[in-house]
């Protein structure tokens, strides 16, 4: 009996949360109508006549031009190799790069602040935390004009050098490294270890919980970084997801057909996402409560 | 959104920086005399990149020397992502963009003055008051006009017909009296408005059909403030306030389909995606001129301009291919790979070769009249910054209640502020 009063009293969550599912399921069933049917008003909920046009349109061809046809998802770009996938390739490699390497330079400087007789080291760490204070955007001109002195525009290195740098995260590993007890590291030092294999034996695999939480907040940001990558992208091979969907959705301006074709490239895009989320949920979830970051 | 937003205020911030650094990409300049690649940043849909890059690639043929890889830039991005590279000297050899783009660009020093590369033939061959909007106060045309957008009246017909409207409303007058005919028939909004929906740019179409003007020709006053004005704003606001035009952006097509709407005021690329984008309403719709007011016909003119960038190693190439475009056989490519590739229709700033276009002839007639009343947008100082506080204090008027001759006092300080 209480059980179900608890359930009732969730009842209007429950109905939140599939409300907020609607978008999404809105894109993915959009990815698979036709076009008659996705144009259609009012618009129907199930695909009825399911097609893959929008990743592929066989009757497609760029010398012809025929109503209610554009090219899929797949065969646009042809300049680019590997054409759409290119751009998820892009995503996540630099996604995964900055979050690899972000987080071992936080650990890094984490363990210096907290477990290294660094002087200093207070005013080091109110540095780092007050650097949060400063609004991003404030950054991007500087980071802006090194990256381009350095000639690093339309580049890996451009996209991904100024991202590793994360104060938040060197924040978050510093609280969670202080609950490590100290004699561990004093004892891993009297076995005659050095800094760097305490910091790699020893720490770390203490670490998990917290690098996993701090890895799906970094990936997640990266995926979805659209403003960085739009200013120094100067050439399509290089472009990531976010811009590449901007681009597209440039089209449908013109020819409301194009609009399946976005949505296709909507749902590959939050695939990645999606997924991430649903593998490290428990993760994401302590992330949040261990940060208290909100929505 | 906001991050577009935040590209807008990085790109901006630039402008200081970049002012007090010296640009990696500032190599000596080129003739175009050895082999030049050049990148052409296309704003617009990938098929207008696509439909561009056909058309370089005939110049090539012409120009075994010249390689141009057309990249295409949304228009949300694209003011962004041209003006950090103007402003860092480091991007796109050729850009095209709004009309106004060249202007701003080119002050900035981020573009080259057509005028040392003589686009004489250019300017006889296009509209004058579109050459105006693009040539600077000081005489600079940092780029030509590239296409063109236009205003059009679109309308069903059989719903006109249903309410007791014989012909399309070619006055004021007759298009409220159709919207009063229209609802009482059964129409639910008789009439919507596109392309900068409750902004500054409807309204000046109003404007110039009561016979105002923003500044006057030579950009040494404002002149926002007249009586024209007034009944121009009156007029505008009238339409939201008693005769039910939506303040959102619509789904035209979608609107017309259905019969929710009769009569829309927008852009001419509508018409391209009507047919197939809605199926149902092939056949069954309309064109026509703008209604008409009291000074006569009068209609905003859109669009691109395409000019070279002031960095570019290949000033003379650039140039020479920006030129070419104004050929008839690029205009030509152009038409007929537009519609191709994206179902639209290109208005090329030649209106002679109009007759050409993949449109009905319905549509290309009211697009031949439209182009006897256009103006472009202004080309006086502060403008651009000035658009967005202006309509800000036209919509009051809609929305506050305000008085026409107050809110446009207001607009006149601010651009006069903004001119200098």
């Amino acid at each position: 009996m209480t059980r179900l009063r608890g359930e009732l009293i969730r009842l209007p969550l429950y109905l939140a949360g599939l409300t907020m599912l609607v978008p999404f399921y809105w894109m993915a069933s959009a990815a698979f109508k036709p076009v008659p049917e996705l144009t259609r008003n009012p618009p129907s909920f199930v695909p009825g006549d399911p097609t893959l046009d929008a990743f592929y349109e066989p009757d497609w061809d760029p010398a012809v031009r025929a109503d209610q046809v554009v090219a899929g998802l797949f065969q646009r770009y042809p300049d680019v190799p590997g054409g759409f996938l290119r751009f998820m390739g892009n995503s996540l490699f630099v996604a995964a790069t900055i979050t690899v390497l972000s987080l071992l330079i936080a650990a890094l400087a984490a363990y210096a602040l907290t477990k290294m007789d660094l002087p200093g080291r207070r005013v080091i760490f109110v540095v780092v935390v007050a650097s949060m204070m400063i609004p991003w955007q404030v950054t991007l001109v500087p980071n802006y004009l090194i990256v381009r002195n350095l000639e690093w525009l339309n580049s890996y290195p451009g996209y991904i050098v100024p991202a590793l740098a994360k104060a938040f995260v060197v924040f978050f590993l510093v609280q969670y490294m202080r609950s490590i007890p100290d004699d561990l590291v004093h004892a891993a030092r009297v076995d005659g270890a050095g800094e760097f294999r305490i910091w790699w034996r020893v720490i770390m695999p203490l670490m998990r919980p917290a690098l996993a939480a701090m890895a799906i907040f970094v990936v997640l940001a990266e995926w979805n970084n659209f403003l960085w990558p739009l200013i120094i992208v100067q050439d399509d091979t290089m472009a990531n997801v976010p811009v590449a969907l901007s681009r597209l959705n440039a089209s449908n301006a013109f020819n409301p057909h194009n609009m399946a074709v976005i949505m296709a490239a909507s749902l590959l895009t939050s695939l990645p996402t999606v997924i991430v989320f649903l593998a490290f949920q428990k993760h994401f979830t302590r992330g949040i409560a261990l940060s208290g970051i909100k929505g | 959104m906001q991050a577009r937003t935040l590209a807008a205020a990085l790109a901006t911030m630039l402008l200081a920086a970049g002012c007090t650094t010296t640009g990696a990409g500032s190599a000596p300049q080129e003739g175009a005399d050895g082999p030049a690649e050049l990148l052409f940043w296309n704003t617009g849909s990938d098929e207008q990149a696509a439909a561009m890059q056909a058309a370089a690639d005939r110049y090539r043929e012409l120009h075994p020397d010249v390689t141009i890889k057309v990249q295409a830039i949304a228009w949300d991005d694209g003011h962004a992502k041209v003006l950090t590279a103007a402003t860092s000297r480091s991007g796109p050899d050729i850009i095209s963009g709004g009309l106004s783009w060249g202007i701003e660009f080119g002050e900035l020093g981020g573009m080259i003055d057509l005028n040392r590369y003589d686009v004489s033939q250019a300017r006889q061959q296009t509209r004058p008051e579109l050459w105006n909007s693009i040539t600077s106060p000081g005489g600079a045309v940092y780029g030509i006009p590239m296409d063109m957008t236009l205003y059009v009246f679109y309308y069903r017909p059989d719903l006109l017909q249903k309410a007791g409207v014989s012909t399309p409303p070619a006055t004021w007058a007759e298009l409220f009296t159709a919207v009063d005919k229209l609802k009482a028939s059964g129409v639910p909004t008789p009439l919507v408005e596109e392309w900068g929906t409750f902004e500054w740019l409807p309204w000046f179409n109003y404007l110039k059909q009561a016979g105002g003007s923003l500044y006057s020709d030579d950009c040494t006053q404002v002149t926002i403030n007249s009586e024209q004005a007034v009944l121009a704003t009156t007029t505008w606001a009238d339409q939201y306030r008693r005769y039910g035009v939506p303040k959102a952006t619509v789904d035209v097509g979608a609107g017309l389909a259905k019969g929710e709407y009769a009569m829309a005021i927008g852009a001419s690329y509508l018409a391209g995606g009507f047919d197939s984008g809605q199926p149902a309403l092939k056949g069954k719709w309309q064109t026509a001129p703008l209604p008409t007011g009291p000074a006569g016909a009068g209609s905003f003119v859109g669009g691109k301009i395409v000019g070279a960038m002031s960095y570019t190693k290949y000033p003379q190439a650039a140039a020479d291919f920006v030129k070419w475009l104004y050929t008839d056989e690029a205009v030509e490519i152009l038409q007929r790979e537009v519609f191709t590739r994206g179902g639209e229709l290109y208005i090329s700033p030649r209106p002679e070769l109009l007759a050409k276009a993949n449109a009905s002839d319905n549509l290309k007639q009211t697009l031949q009249t439209t182009l006897d009343s256009v103006t472009g947008p202004p080309n006086c100082k502060g403008w651009e910054t000035s658009g967005a506080e202006v309509s800000k204090r036209l919509q009051a008027v809609v929305n506050d209640d305000a008085d026409p001759r107050t809110v446009l006092a207001e607009a006149a300080a601010v651009m006069q502020g903004n001119l200098g």
